[in-house]
């Protein structure tokens, strides 16, 4: 048992930071909050090398294994979410979207779109959810038909990061009605595609590229299948598993930089006759902080090890997504509380943290969904795991 | 990155098992000493075996016999100060209003000629019966320090009282006074002119009780899912309702958020690791999300949980003792601040 970071990984780290401090962070800071993707910031993480990172080297990444690796997607999305949040959405967003590529694409449509994801050329969306089903995303009701040779999709998708900015959408829909998950399939979706419009652009509170699409008899060639007819879903959830335990570390990253934020504020403002942290009251929040901080980083490392060592990773991977959800918000929460007044101004990074941590206890997974995933397992029993070798419940 | 048991620590593992189910039916006392006499004793108090394995087996302990390992705790605090000797002795240092500030010590130590004397009331006294002496904590007005003194049961001038506490009914603390005990000066083990706490480690005991309290929330949680499975309300099992799911669903991601806590440290230890501050976050945490493991529980059994007989009440009542014993987490908690505002990047 070593929790340790490899000597290769700990050197990554200092790669990203360096990366992240000296090119992300000028063009976070110029860029500022839009709800459209930064041409620049998908360049630079393009020319950095960072989409190649989970894409094997015949397809023009870098990648040794032939899906990637969850620690190293877990490591960058933390590193990026502490030190330019801005660059981690960027980055995130288009490996969730196109990993369904590599995940059941054939050698064809793989040789078509990820040597151009890897260079940032092509941006991806992952287009699942709809008006009227969400965390029910099984429910959807996006329709595709098969005439002769093309597909016709009719719909609409809503909360779909990228939307508007992205060159290639992955979408699911209803292909059959096949009960449940098995009627659902996949397709790859170019953005000017006729049929296939941008609805609208969403304001959301903290702002990023995101927005509601209308699919109205778009027609797309009948090899723009992703894999199997009717295993859609199943390469949704397997993206999902794969993407669940790095969102738990995006958190980490942004509950590090609250709890640095809320130390050093805490350390240089004086009040009734001294510095903050002479109060246990502050004390015992940074405490709890970095006490959580800890936690939800093992758990999180923890499940993307076993996703590595190919096991599912279900209830890890919830675990990992929930707690780390619940950890940052509550570190945000903490550090702007920290600041006072000054931590409610616009400007203040711990203002702007407090708006970022929200969203990831919504999407890939509630936070309810999430105790609802675990609980039911552990009811059911398919969850425990009472091998010698585990020390974990 | 691993995160599970390598083979020796397996085989480790296994020995215990082994012994806890050979011990069957005895009382913590006699299962105290039953393991005194098996191969996990050393395992336990062995510098050589690593803390991993120790707290594996702590836990495994603990989840057969909680008892057993609360009186453990003490036995890794007196092995700190008289770690060659195979006799077994009882702190004494806790007394009526003293229970972390030691510069507040009432019981005394004098000298008188060629011998000491002691005279005091101490509380919370472990491991009464089993004990052949106590490590007494006394001051010494005279040099202003304190000191520990190795002080046979068997002197003249020592009463002992039972403390009733809550929980964990076959672990017992001592009311013991000494009334003018005289006992030599070479029985002074240590003598302390600052903080105790450099003289005295309190992390392996407080290792101990971090597993204490992992194992009582792992038997809250394997109650209640066993409770959830079977018990039926208004045609559902209660593990088909959402409220009772999500219970069990946060005390498994809390107890195992701790546990990954305690073992991290445990591997800072291994490592020979500065590991106070990890020690300190994982008895914070795993003893408060025991107790919230230990009132899901109850509150998942229902009023027969509160019987007094019920499992769920001995786990309920048990858990107290670990947010309390050694360090209360307020002290660990200021501890983990101390080193939090000394670092400037996270």
């Amino acid at each position: 048992m070593d929790y340790r970071f490899s000597k290769n990984q700990l050197e990554f780290i200092e790669e990203i930071e360096e990366i992240a401090n000296n090119v992300f962070k000028p063009i976070e800071e110029e860029f500022g909050e839009q709800n459209y993707l930064s041409k620049d910031m998908v360049k630079a993480l393009g020319e950095y090398g960072f989409y190649k990172r989970h894409i094997p080297e015949r397809y023009g990444g870098s990648s040794k294994n032939e899906f990637g690796s969850a620690t190293e997607l877990c490591i960058i999305r933390e590193e990026l979410a502490r030190l330019c949040p801005l660059a981690e959405s960027h980055y995130s967003v288009t490996g969730l979207g196109s990993y369904p590529i590599l995940l059941a694409g054939t050698e064809e449509q793989k040789m078509k779109y990820l040597p151009k994801m890897t260079t940032g050329e092509y941006v991806f969306a992952f287009t699942l959810t709809e008006p009227t089903a969400g965390s029910d995303a099984v429910n959807l009701k996006t329709t595709a038909r098969l005439e002769k040779d093309e597909w016709v999709l009719n719909g609409e998708k809503t909360f779909i990061s990228n939307a508007g900015d992205a060159d290639v959408y992955v979408v699911f829909a209803r292909t059959s009605e096949a009960p449940g998950s098995k009627g659902i399939s996949a397709f790859i979706v170019e953005a000017d595609t006729p049929g296939f419009e941008l609805v609208e652009k969403l304001d959301m509170t903290a702002p990023h590229s995101i927005g509601t699409l209308a699919f109205k008899d778009c027609r797309i060639p009948k090899e723009n299948l992703l894999g199997e007819e009717g295993r859609g879903f199943k390469y949704a959830m397997q993206t999902l598993d794969m993407f669940r335990s790095s969102v738990g570390a995006q958190l980490v990253g942004f509950a590090r930089a609250a709890l640095e934020l809320g130390v050093n504020y805490a350390k240089e403002r004086e009040a009734f006759g001294g510095p903050l942290t002479q109060f246990e009251a502050i004390r015992f929040k940074l405490a709890d902080m970095y006490t959580e901080i800890q936690a939800a980083k093992n758990l999180v490392y923890y499940a993307a090890y076993k996703k590595d060592q190919g096991y599912r990773v279900t209830k890890e991977a919830s675990m990992a997504k929930m707690f780390a959800t619940l950890v940052a918000q509550k570190a945000a929460y903490e550090s702007q509380q920290i600041f006072g007044g000054y931590g409610m101004i616009k400007g203040n990074p711990i203002e702007a943290l407090y708006r970022e941590v929200r969203a990831p206890a919504i999407y890939e997974g509630t936070t309810e969904i999430h105790h609802m995933i675990i609980g039911r397992g552990m009811v059911e029993g398919t969850f425990i795991d009472d091998s010698i070798e585990n020390v974990f419940v | 990155m691993q995160y599970t048991l390598n083979a020796e620590q397996i085989k480790n593992r296994l020995m215990t098992l082994d012994a806890l189910e050979n011990s069957g039916n005895e009382n913590a006392e006699q299962k105290l000493s039953s393991l005194k006499n098996s191969g996990v004793w050393n395992l336990l108090f062995d510098g050589e075996v690593d803390w991993v394995s120790k707290v594996t087996s702590l836990i495994e302990i603990g989840k057969a016999s909680p008892s057993l390992l609360a009186a453990l705790t003490d036995v890794y605090l007196t092995r700190n100060i008289l770690p060659d000797t195979d006799v077994l002795y009882a702190s004494a240092f806790l007394e009526q209003d003293v229970d972390v500030d030691w510069s507040s010590i009432a019981t005394t130590v004098k000298r008188d000629e060629d011998s000491i004397v002691i005279h005091g009331e101490k509380r919370f006294v472990p491991n009464v019966d089993l004990a052949e002496g106590f490590l007494v904590l006394a001051k010494d007005k005279s040099k202003d320090r304190l000191q520990i003194i190795l002080v046979p049961k068997n002197c003249d001038g020592i009463e002992i009282e039972e403390q009733t506490t809550l929980g964990l009914e076959q672990f017992n603390f001592s009311k013991v006074t000494f009334n003018q005990v005289t006992v030599d000066p070479s029985n002074i083990l240590k003598s302390i002119e600052d903080r105790l706490e450099d003289h005295v480690s309190f992390e392996e005991p407080k290792i101990v009780l971090a597993a204490l309290a992992s194992a009582l929330a792992e038997r809250s949680l394997e109650d209640s899912i066993k409770i959830a499975g079977t018990k039926q309300r208004f045609g559902e099992k209660l593990g088909d309702t959402q409220n009772v799911q999500f219970k069990i669903a946060e005390m498994t991601v809390k107890i195992n958020a701790g546990k990954s806590l305690l073992y991290q440290a445990a591997q800072k230890k291994d490592r020979n690791e500065k590991s106070d501050v990890d020690v300190a976050m994982a008895k914070v945490y795993l003893s408060e999300a025991a107790n919230l493991a230990v009132d899901y529980n109850l509150q998942i059994n229902g009023l027969q949980g509160l019987e007094n007989d019920s499992l769920a009440s001995d786990l309920y009542m048990s858990q107290r003792l670990t947010e309390l014993y050694i360090t209360p987490s307020e002290i660990d908690r200021n501890a983990i601040a101390e080193y939090v505002l000394a670092v400037d990047e996270f």
